[in-house]
């Protein structure tokens, strides 16, 4: 490859608007769980901006910093101004890099009813921005089995592909669905029919549903995809310990693991084998630098998933489109000595280069990650991992590298 | 006939005085939400809540998204403070037709993405009703379609054709009702922040209303200027004043316009010698300033004073001023209470009783001729 196209294939630029208005339930302990939405209001209000500007002119790094300027960026008023911050970031470092940007679908996450701009009302947002940087802009579609099911999910995803806008697909377990769910059926055949690239949230922190867990695990045999699968019987095993450990709304937050847990992926994987997936996070640094004490305070199953993720792409040769990104988890330096160890292995052609922006500015800035990943890695390797990895993992019927 | 009654000539005189604090106080608030970007936020609110289409699209969102209404923000963190009848109809309904027209882009031979012009073009009118028809069924789509039914004309061959200056027109009305009410709900909302600025008001202007109503009653000169006053604005409408334009959605506020308004209020009080602000000789200071003998004006002889009223109300503020035990201060703090949430009632209250007391004091005068 002469001239590399970098791309950053794990960003997200959604704006205030596109969350419930309740969504400050995600960070908050759940006595304020009634006071979310007035949290929320509060700090997008005139008062609570002027502070935030003031705080967030101030440099360094320290805590209080990096948090105000991860709200300063959360709170902006339009996805186009998020990107622009995050298109700034690359200025100098990678000016040239392109961006796979991932819209969710957050519609289905608080049962309470929302003001906020739906998955339709942000994708209109997105085509605008697609639009304006046709070749900078490559957007993900947010998928959700509770908005559309079977063929009406694909004729609706399909138009999107049709006309350009989107160029794969986003999943967000951890918002209340099994990926396993026979609604994602017809989606996942489409998909793999056409190599459409997958990217899926997989580390147990993030995002997660914010209502009562019985909610949405209402059963300890959901419908699913496969369901003669033999992956199964441990599957349903862990739903029937999660179901009956009684979690309330405190313990969504680690319930909700249920439902992102790399392992509901087998099934399909068996049903599609060529389905292009990828599991984003790498399984998440604690458990890629094997940290089993604070792996254990977040969930009930004793799976580490980076080591998971690994074994299913380096032994599992009939999975050939399995892949994993490095997003969020390399803000963590000490990461950088075991990954460069994974490029020795058959595993180096399936790790992708994304940062998560702009999740990780509550861990360091943009341009700080960027730079720490061309420091710690060679211009080869990172010309692997950005460009040539990143390249074959989007090339699809709707995006061919020329 | 009840000219010169004390009573009521104090009551119009009080709703003076508290109508003026209370225009005061609206404009410092309206200076403080415009510098905190509240009303902006509260317009913003609105017009999401108004547009709330779940099974479609939050078309409130889009439309600050319209460059019609995005170019209008000071900044990026800031929205609109007034968004125009017009404005609102244009952007809603260019939304309404970009609905149905799409964005299609495609990958050329050296693989670069550009725009695919080839889309049919289509009369605007058109692109509208395919917009309104492809939406799902829901509230707002019921309400748009009967917009668009209303504005259907018959054109001079008999045929029936949609006309989208009157469609405009219509969206226009319905928004200008909907900021009507919304206006209501924005003075309810700003209630509160209204007694804390009457409350911080009362504070630095020192607003006594126990030593008012003292000062009103046995004052005649000030009394009979007030009400000179009071009836002088009355019979011109209050026109000089901006009674309820601060807190209307429909009126753009300029935070340096409020600055000189509110500066021009406070002038007009000064002038009128209203017994409001600090002083070394005035309650609460004088309860801390040790002053020479020959200062205080309690040394006065009282034989000097020969009207009985006066002789009281000397007595009176020898007390209010000079003494600082537990029943003045007492008394000065029941003052900043009464003030406080007298303010807080805001100018048009105090301007209508002024009125009904105006007209009160006028009943059973004979016309001139």
């Amino acid at each position: 490859m002469n001239n590399p196209i970098y791309f950053n294939i794990h960003t997200h630029v959604f704006s205030r608007y596109c969350a419930p208005d309740k969504f400050l339930r995600v960070p908050l302990p759940k006595t304020l769980d009634p006071f979310a939405g007035f949290i929320k209001r509060f700090l997008e209000g005139g008062l609570s901006q002027k502070l935030i500007q003031l705080i967030a002119r101030r440099s360094g790094s320290g805590l209080l910093e990096r948090y105000i300027q991860f709200i300063q960026i959360g709170t902006q008023q339009s996805q186009n101004d998020v990107y622009g911050i995050m298109q700034n970031a690359y200025r100098s470092l990678k000016p040239d890099i392109r961006f796979v940007i991932l819209t969710m679908n957050m519609d289905y996450m608080d049962p309470s009813h929302s003001y906020h701009l739906n998955i339709n009302g942000q994708l209109k947002e997105i085509e605008r921005l697609r639009l304006t940087y046709p070749n900078h802009v490559f957007p993900f579609l947010g998928i959700d089995p509770r908005h559309l099911q079977g063929q009406q999910l694909v004729n609706w995803a399909k138009d999107y592909f049709d006309r350009g806008i989107c160029f794969g697909l986003k999943l967000y377990p951890s918002l209340g669905f099994f990926p396993f769910d026979p609604a994602l059926d017809q989606l996942y055949a489409w998909a793999e029919a056409n190599d459409i690239p997958i990217m899926t949230h997989c580390t147990r922190s993030g995002v997660f549903y914010t209502g009562r867990f019985s909610d949405v695990l209402t059963s300890s045999s959901p419908y699913r995809i496969n369901s003669s699968s033999t992956s199964y019987i441990e599957i349903l095993e862990r739903i029937k310990l999660f179901q009956d450990s009684k979690l309330t709304r405190k313990d969504t937050k680690y319930g909700c693991n249920i439902f992102t847990h790399p392992q509901n992926y087998i099934p399909i994987l068996e049903k599609y084998p060529k389905l292009k997936i990828c599991f984003g996070h790498f399984g998440g640094s604690d458990e890629m630098l094997g940290e089993k004490s604070k792996v254990m305070s977040q969930g009930l199953d004793q799976y580490n998933w980076h080591e998971f993720i690994l074994s299913l792409i380096v032994n599992r040769p009939d999975f050939e489109n399995v892949y994993s990104d490095i997003s969020y988890t390399l803000s963590e330096l000490k990461i950088f000595t075991k990954l460069k160890s994974y490029f020795e292995t058959n595993a180096a052609s399936k790790i992708l280069f994304g940062t998560d922006f702009y999740m990780t500015a509550q861990e360091k800035q943009e341009e700080a990650i960027l730079r720490q990943s061309l420091d710690q890695l060679s211009n080869e390797q990172f010309r692997n991992i950005a460009a040539v990895n990143n390249n074959k993992y989007l090339q699809s019927t709707y995006y061919k590298l020329i | 006939m009840i000219q010169n009654n004390l009573y009521i000539d104090s009551i119009i005189s009080l709703s003076l005085i508290y109508g003026m604090l209370g225009i005061l106080a609206s404009l410092i608030l309206e200076w403080y939400n415009s510098y905190v970007r509240e009303r902006g936020a509260f317009l913003q609110r609105s017009i999401v809540r108004l547009l709330d289409d779940p099974k479609n699209y939050n078309y409130g969102h889009l439309l600050y998204q319209h460059p019609l209404i995005n170019r209008m923000r000071k900044d990026k963190n800031s929205f609109p403070y007034y968004i125009d009848e017009k404005t609102f109809a244009q952007a809603l309904i260019d939304i309404i037709a970009n609905n149905s027209s799409e964005i299609r882009l495609v990958q050329n031979i050296q693989g670069d993405f550009e725009e695919d012009n080839d889309r049919s073009k289509e009369l605007f009118s058109d692109r509208i009703l395919r917009g309104i028809n492809s939406m799902a069924q829901s509230e707002l789509k019921f309400l748009l379609k009967s917009f668009a039914d209303q504005s259907t004309e018959v054109n001079a061959s008999g045929l029936q054709v949609f006309s989208v200056e009157k469609f405009k027109t219509t969206i226009s009305d319905w928004y200008k009702n909907y900021m009507d009410r919304i206006t209501g709900e924005y003075k309810s909302a700003t209630r509160p922040k209204l007694l804390i600025i009457g409350f911080l008001l009362t504070l630095s202007l020192n607003i006594d209303s126990i030593h008012l109503l003292q000062v009103v009653i046995n004052q005649p000169e000030l009394r009979n200027s007030l009400v000179n006053t009071s009836e002088n604005l009355s019979d011109n409408n209050f026109n000089e004043l901006p009674i309820d334009g601060t807190f209307n959605l429909r009126r753009d506020v300029r935070s340096d316009s409020l600055i000189d308004e509110s500066i021009k209020i406070y002038d007009k009080l000064n002038h009128w010698k209203i017994p409001i602000g600090w002083s070394k000789d005035e309650a609460p200071l004088s309860w801390f300033s040790k002053r020479n003998e020959s200062e205080i004006p309690s040394k006065i002889a009282l034989h000097e004073i020969s009207d009985n009223s006066s002789r009281s109300f000397y007595l009176y503020a020898q007390e209010r001023n000079d003494k600082a035990d537990f029943k003045t201060v007492f008394i000065y703090l029941i003052g900043l209470v009464i003030s406080t949430i007298s303010i807080s009632f805001g100018a048009p209250f105090w301007f209508d009783v002024l009125v009904k007391f105006i007209n009160i004091r006028r009943a059973g005068i004979k016309p001139k001729n």
